[in-house]
């Protein structure tokens, strides 16, 4: 397939099984995969643990090859030398050579591009400097943290200066300054028409930057498309409008009554669904199913052994959610009773967060500006985190679950 | 201190630089003797073609190996330069590497403590000689066992460990062919055990000088000058010397044993109608020939007759020898060098008789004798050397039993054909071809196997290659034709014998190949050792090891951990 259009990346009825020393079927990781990469795009693959995010992207590198399928990178094999040389690749966890320090490192991936000694000293000069690890660069990789192993494990990635970008889990071990000014990066080459492929679980990464996204559950694609098509409600509509006196509202809401029927509830609430309630709910839709998947799946109960200590900490969870519903009644009876309470969702888990969420500070400073405010959640980092902290967690267990693979 | 950190990286920096060049210089000696070699030959050619042809057809397996290398080694420069930036890429990271894990240190430091100690840990026979020549042998020995574990640790450990810490993961993904990082492992490894294997020998060459150096006679009693002269003698002539060795010729199979052979058949068709059995039998009586023919009864002779000797080099020859006999410690007897004399008295064809006449001092046995079954050496000075490079030698019997020398290590001469450090640099070769294999089967291992698996196999098949010549004798070449029995165990016995064979013509067989018993004992170990050992250890059993390695390699998932 010639590098003819415009995708530099095609997956095509991708599959995948793991077999065991005789043979016999383990695991199918990935059934039936189509997607593609459009030249200058940034495409996020998500999925929950063991849906084959991880798979998906080794095959991609040649480091796991297809059962069924195939992938073309620039419409040629991905083991191909002259695809390598227009990729690049930085893993979730920095499989650096500890014993070399960061020159060493630039130059011996340099050197595997085939580039001059003076372009390897210029560009890993220049590398080490954009990833702040200018005064590190002398010292073994093995004594790095991982932040910084994180750094130049993205350095390394960008010595060929490629046209293909893979990053998995980009963020994770970043701290916020990091990740920042890893999401700026990713914007800033995509600018420059580079084209990123992005395998996170951390939902506000792929929010920010990804044009478009896949969404995988036991090795099938469940959803995929432009992030604003994904996320946009197509069975409401959002007012954007100053805040409103509270008569302004009942009016909006008779005239809306009136020409929708009197039987038409109108909310003032969230128009929109935000990314992690779609992918939540295009995983507990994939559950309903039955779907297979490889990967970690509801727990079943404490172990025997856990048995009492696993009480203790049930217990100490439902104060700690009990008291923060209360914290969030509190609040709710001081606040303007125009502002619309997003209802409780049964799944208590997301109920927890949603409650989590509105406890945020940023929240009396917008309203006390008078900023305009959108008839959605407030966009808050709390939330977010707690998200990106179970997601960081099931993705440890991934880890694990595809290294016993 | 700021300096001296800022020199140590420098130096740190452009060591696996300096180390290629030092690889490099070390072959530039191999250059000039292969064009040597070559200049020769042509010389040969030019003169007399049709003798030239013949030596070629003569030593053959010597002519088939040397073409096979040069192949070789054109088809690994012309891989090396087409590919030389990934591959010396990966060959300069695996030196650092050995470097940063300190296993070449350790290594250079158990050599260097050990090393000066032998002369003090060896028992000796009390000459220096004798002395040279065990610290030669074990310092040559150390440097080798020590280099081959380095080398199967640095390729197992180098492909397992990049694989179970998932290095492999970053580095396929940049454009790096698969062969080229398992050619760069190994050409790493080569270089890095050329240089550490050149540090060892030259450390042992410079001891064994310094033992065999010249001694101030002034201070020395006379009896002290005239052992110390014989030992000087004995160094120059014996040790610090390459010797080319041409052995007798034992006789082979004959119409007279066929047509034992043929009784003996005849006599047993019901119960040895076997062709194994058939073998085993000629071979017993081939060898009941031999030893007759190297037999010598109570004040008899045994005759000897030595082709190929260069007569126009001067200067004494070595007898060296190993004999037997019943009821003996030690065996008296005379050695009288011979030349042919033409008797007058015309026979048949107009030419008079051929009869062995001595033609120089006889070398009488020592005291007591010579001792059974250990090798022992005289020097025949002015050795009637025929015009046709010939060479007679007789010995008489003077025991009341029978003396039998030697038929597994027969009687040979010993001329002098070149210098030490010449044949030092050869055998130095050898070992370093010993080592590029090893490397080789590390990598294969490694690309199969998790580290602890492959470094035993690669750890076994070292032990079986050393021990190949043993293997061979007693399990392969064994005479069990008396044993055998009509039936089942005969195909068994047959089926094994073809797999005993099959499985030492696949072991590395460093035994075989060894220069270090020629190299101490001051013969020649020749170019066509060297081709045979490169031809056959490193292109083909390393080339095929390497194959098997990249074959497996490049159909290996990266990212699945063998354990």
């Amino acid at each position: 397939m010639a590098e003819t259009n415009n995708n530099v990346l095609e997956i095509i009825e991708l599959g995948k099984v793991f077999r065991d020393f005789w043979g016999r079927e383990r695991v199918q990781a990935l059934s039936r995969l189509n997607l593609d990469v459009k030249r200058g795009e940034v495409f996020g693959l998500l999925g929950p643990n063991g849906s084959g995010k991880t798979t998906t992207v080794r095959i991609v590198l040649g480091l796991l090859f297809p059962t069924s399928g195939a992938v073309r990178l620039f419409g040629k094999s991905p083991r191909n030398v002259d695809v390598k040389s227009r990729i690049g690749y930085m893993p979730e966890e920095s499989h650096l050579y500890g014993y070399l320090n960061a020159e060493e490192t630039l130059d011996f991936f340099g050197r595997l591009f085939g580039l001059s000694r003076e372009e390897r000293r210029r560009r890993a000069d220049a590398l080490i400097e954009m990833v702040g690890l200018k005064r590190a660069r002398r010292r073994p990789l093995g004594e790095y943290s991982k932040g910084m192993a994180r750094r130049i494990g993205l350095a390394q990635s960008l010595i060929n200066d490629p046209d293909f970008l893979i990053l998995d889990e980009p963020t994770t071990g970043l701290d916020p300054i990091g990740a920042r000014e890893m999401k700026d990066l990713i914007l800033t080459l995509k600018e420059r028409g580079k084209t990123i492929f992005l395998c996170s679980h951390l939902l506000a990464d792929v929010e920010d930057v990804c044009d478009r996204v896949c969404i995988l559950y036991g090795g099938k694609q469940r959803a995929e498309g432009k992030v604003e098509d994904l996320l946009k409600a197509k069975d409401s509509t959002q007012i954007r409008a100053p805040r409103l006196q509270e008569e302004t509202v009942e009016q909006i809401k008779a005239v809306i009554g009136r020409a929708l029927g009197a039987g038409v509830e109108v909310e003032v609430s969230s128009p929109t669904r935000r990314l992690e309630d779609f992918f939540l709910e295009v995983v507990a839709e994939a559950r309903r199913e039955r779907l297979a998947t490889s990967g970690a799946e509801m727990g079943a109960g404490t172990a025997q052994f856990l048995e009492d200590e696993g009480a203790k900490a049930e217990k100490l969870v439902e104060e700690l959610v009990g008291a923060a519903r209360q914290a969030e009644l509190s609040a709710e009876a001081g606040q303007s009773e125009a502002e619309s309470v997003p209802a409780m969702t049964p799944a208590a888990g997301r109920g927890v967060i949603d409650n989590l969420v509105k406890q945020t500070p940023e929240e009396p400073d917008r309203q006390g500006r008078g900023e305009p405010e959108d008839a959605v959640l407030p966009e808050t980092g709390l939330r977010r985190d707690l998200l990106d902290k179970l997601m960081a967690d099931s993705q440890q267990q991934e880890d694990t679950d595809e290294d016993d693979q | 201190m700021k300096t001296i950190s800022r020199a140590f990286s420098w130096f740190m920096e452009r060591l696996p630089e300096a180390l290629l060049g030092f690889f490099v210089l070390s072959l530039l000696p191999l250059a000039y003797l292969v064009l040597q070699g070559g200049w020769r030959a042509l010389q040969t050619l030019a003169q007399s073609p049709s003798e030239y042809v013949h030596s070629l057809l003569n030593e053959w397996p010597v002519t088939v190996a040397t073409g096979a290398c040069l192949v070789g080694v054109v088809i690994v420069m012309y891989v090396l330069a087409r590919s030389w930036t990934p591959v010396w890429a990966v060959a300069r990271k695996m030196i650092i590497e050995a470097i940063h894990r300190k296993v070449v240190i350790v290594l250079l430091l158990f050599f260097v403590v050990l090393m000066p100690s032998l002369p003090f840990l060896l028992q000796t026979q009390g000459s220096v000689k004798s002395q040279v020549q065990l610290v030669l042998l074990y310092s040559l020995c150390l440097a080798l066992v020590l280099l081959s574990l380095l080398g199967i640790f640095l390729t197992t450990s180098s492909i397992c460990v990049e694989v179970e810490r998932k290095h492999v993961q970053i580095t396929d993904t940049k454009p790096l062919r698969r062969w080229q990082f398992l050619l760069g492992k190994w050409f790493g490894t080569v270089v890095l055990v050329t240089a550490v294997m050149c540090l060892m020998t030259a450390a042992t060459y410079g001891l064994v000088r310094y033992l065999g150096r010249p001694v101030d006679y002034s201070k020395l009693t006379p009896l002290e000058v005239r052992q110390a002269r014989k030992d000087e003698e004995g160094l120059a002539q014996e040790v610090f010397v390459a010797r080319k060795a041409i052995p007798t010729m034992l006789p082979g199979d004959s119409p007279e044993i066929e047509k034992k052979l043929k009784e003996w058949h005849e006599a047993f068709t019901e119960k040895f109608d076997m062709p194994i059995a058939v073998y085993s039998k000629r071979q017993d009586l081939i060898r009941q020939n031999q030893r007759r023919s190297q037999t010598a009864l109570p004040g008899g002779e045994v005759r000897w007759r030595f082709s190929g000797l260069s007569p126009a080099r001067k200067g004494p020859i070595q007898v060296r020898f190993k004999l037997y006999g019943h009821r003996f410690s030690g065996a008296a007897g005379l050695f009288v060098p011979a030349r042919i004399k033409v008797v007058e008295g015309a026979r048949e064809g107009g030419k008079g008789e051929e009869r062995l006449v001595p033609a120089g001092p006889a070398v009488l046995s020592p005291p007591g004798g010579w001792l059974g079954g250990a090798f022992h050496e005289f020097t025949v000075k002015d050795a009637p050397i025929g015009e046709d490079g010939t060479f007679y030698l007789v010995f008489r019997n003077l025991e009341r039993n029978a003396v039998t020398f030697d038929i597994k290590s027969p009687i040979e001469v010993l001329q002098k054909e070149g210098g030490f450090l010449a044949n030092y640099y050869r055998a130095l070769l050898v070992l370093v071809i010993h080592v590029a294999l090893l490397a080789a089967l590390g990598l294969m291992a490694g690309s199969l196997f998790s580290f602890p698996v492959a470094s035993l196999v690669v750890f076994c098949l070292f032990v079986g290659g050393l021990l190949g010549p043993w293997f061979e004798e007693n399990f392969v070449k064994i005479n069990v034709y008396a044993e055998l029995t009509p039936g089942l165990s005969v195909y068994l016995d047959k089926a094994w014998r073809l797999f005993a064979s099959i499985l030492v013509s696949l072991m590395p067989n460093f035994g075989h190949y060894s220069p270090l018993g020629d190299v101490v004992n001051g013969r020649m170990v020749s170019m066509g050792d060297v081709s045979l050992a490169s031809a056959v250890l490193l292109f083909l059993k390393g080339g095929v090891a390497l194959l098997i390695g990249i074959y497996f390699y490049t159909r290996r998932e990266l990212a699945r951990i063998i354990v």
